[in-house]
This record gives structure tokens, C-alpha cells and sequence, in this order.
């Protein structure tokens, strides 16, 4: 018999759900969070890595340079921001993780939300790091053999991505509901 | 939003419910336009709303901009 591990999440109140991770998953993610938060932090306007590149995107096309002024003036009132809700999102997983019982981590929705988001944060900056750049390379990214360890991380965020998507996604208003 | 090769299908369903309200059907059918057409509108406003629509999307990782109606 094949050995079975509990899900990875699992929701325990209404609030409150269960994020099963080894104390190696724990060190190997804090490490890269805090590289990810260094990066974010350092992430103002004409100073950002390639590497974060996707973590901020333009907001305007820049078909012309009227959309080149307007991006300029998003990204002045929005880059500090976002900056910081990034850098406060892995400082809250973070903080979840030191009071880890076992390979139990109790988390609120709003901290279950932080994670996704810097699970997310964490896969697209790796995707940079790993030359992804469309279907073909992605493809190429999922296939495990000779795989780099930024490239078994990558993986593994994406599994564990849709395990927290999946139980975010039980909290959604039902449609049609009649409680 | 446009199409990018890195986020999932399933989050970013979850992301256009969450943010706007969709139905699981409307989300899905938002994800697959912007997956097959490379981009699709999501959402719509005054400016200041829909700055604030791009600012949650890109705090989701995704890339969203803005476009004028007109």
C-alpha cells in the first residue's frame, strides 16, 4: 500500500485551518522568503531586479508615450504600496511559521490569504529565475527529471498552491445558496 | 489581464471571484478568454476604480493594465 501523507491543508473552523509542512519544507521556505522580501524591498521604481520584474508590472500598455507618462505616475503613487503589501504578506507566513507545532501550522484566513499570495509571489519570481517564458518553457519547467532544485521549488509551489487555492476557494459565497 | 505561462488556471479563477464577485462559470470563462486570447477585460470603471482593480490584481501577481474606453 502506497503511503498516504494528510493533505497539506486542511480547514478546521470556519477561521481557522491546519498548513502541514516538515521543518525542512519550513526552513527551505523561509529562506527563499526572506530572499523574496529583499528583493521586494528593493524593488522601487528604476532599482528593480529582473527577477521581480513580474511582481511589478506596468499598468498602462505603453503604446505611446502619453501611456509611458501615465505609467510613470501609477507607478509613483502605487509602487510603495504594493511594496509593502508584499513585504507584510511574507512577514505574516513568516510569523505563522514560528509557532509551527510539529509539522502544524494554524492559520487564519487572512494568513492562509497571505500565503497564497506570497506562494504565488514566490513561483512567478522563480519562473523569472528559470527562463519562463511561455507555454513551451513552462512545459519544460514541470518535467521532474535532472530537475534544478529552483526548479523541484517551482513544482512544489505549484502543488501546494492549488491545495490552498482549493480551500480558499470552500470560503467563496456559494451561488444560489440559500444559507 | 493578459495571459502569462506561470499562474495556475485554478488561482486565477479563485483571484477574478474573490476580487470581483464572479460566478465560478464567469471566472472560468474570464481565465480561459485571457488563456486562448491572450488577453481579456475583466473588469470595468471609473479611472480611479480601475486603478485600484489593477493594483489588487498585480498584489495577486497577475498583470492587468488599463485601457480607456473610448
Amino acid at each position: 500500500m502506497a503511503f498516504r501523507r494528510k493533505p497539506p491543508v486542511e480547514r478546521l473552523t470556519d477561521d481557522s485551518w491546519i498548513v502541514r509542512l516538515q521543518a525542512d519544507e519550513r526552513e527551505v521556505l523561509s529562506h527563499i522568503m526572506n530572499q523574496l522580501d529583499e528583493l521586494v524591498e528593493n524593488a522601487q521604481i528604476g532599482s528593480e531586479s529582473a527577477l521581480v520584474d513580474r511582481l511589478f508590472p506596468p499598468a498602462f500598455t505603453h503604446h505611446d508615450a502619453q501611456h509611458e507618462q501615465l505609467d510613470e505616475e501609477y507607478q509613483r503613487l502605487m509602487r510603495d504600496e504594493l511594496i509593502t503589501a508584499r513585504r507584510t504578506a511574507i512577514s505574516e507566513v513568516l510569523g505563522t511559521f514560528d509557532l509551527a507545532e510539529g509539522g502544524n501550522i494554524t492559520m487564519s484566513h487572512g494568513q492562509l490569504t497571505a500565503f497564497l499570495q506570497t506562494l504565488n509571489a514566490l513561483r512567478v519570481t522563480l519562473a523569472s529565475a528559470l527562463g519562463i517564458i511561455d507555454d513551451d518553457s513552462a512545459a519544460d519547467a514541470d518535467d521532474q527529471s535532472d530537475a534544478s532544485p529552483e526548479q523541484h521549488l517551482y513544482i512544489w509551489s505549484g502543488w501546494m498552491l492549488e491545495w490552498v487555492v482549493g480551500a480558499l476557494a470552500e470560503t467563496l459565497p456559494r451561488e444560489g445558496g440559500t444559507s | 489581464m493578459w495571459n502569462d505561462p506561470v499562474n495556475l488556471m485554478s488561482y486565477v479563477t479563485y483571484v477574478l471571484q474573490k476580487l470581483f464577485g464572479y460566478s465560478a462559470e464567469k471566472a472560468t470563462e474570464l481565465m480561459l478568454a485571457v488563456h486562448h486570447e491572450g488577453r481579456a477585460n475583466v473588469a470595468s470603471g471609473n479611472r480611479e476604480q480601475c486603478e485600484m482593480h489593477v493594483f489588487r490584481l498585480h498584489e495577486h501577481g497577475l498583470w492587468a493594465t488599463l485601457e480607456g474606453a473610448g
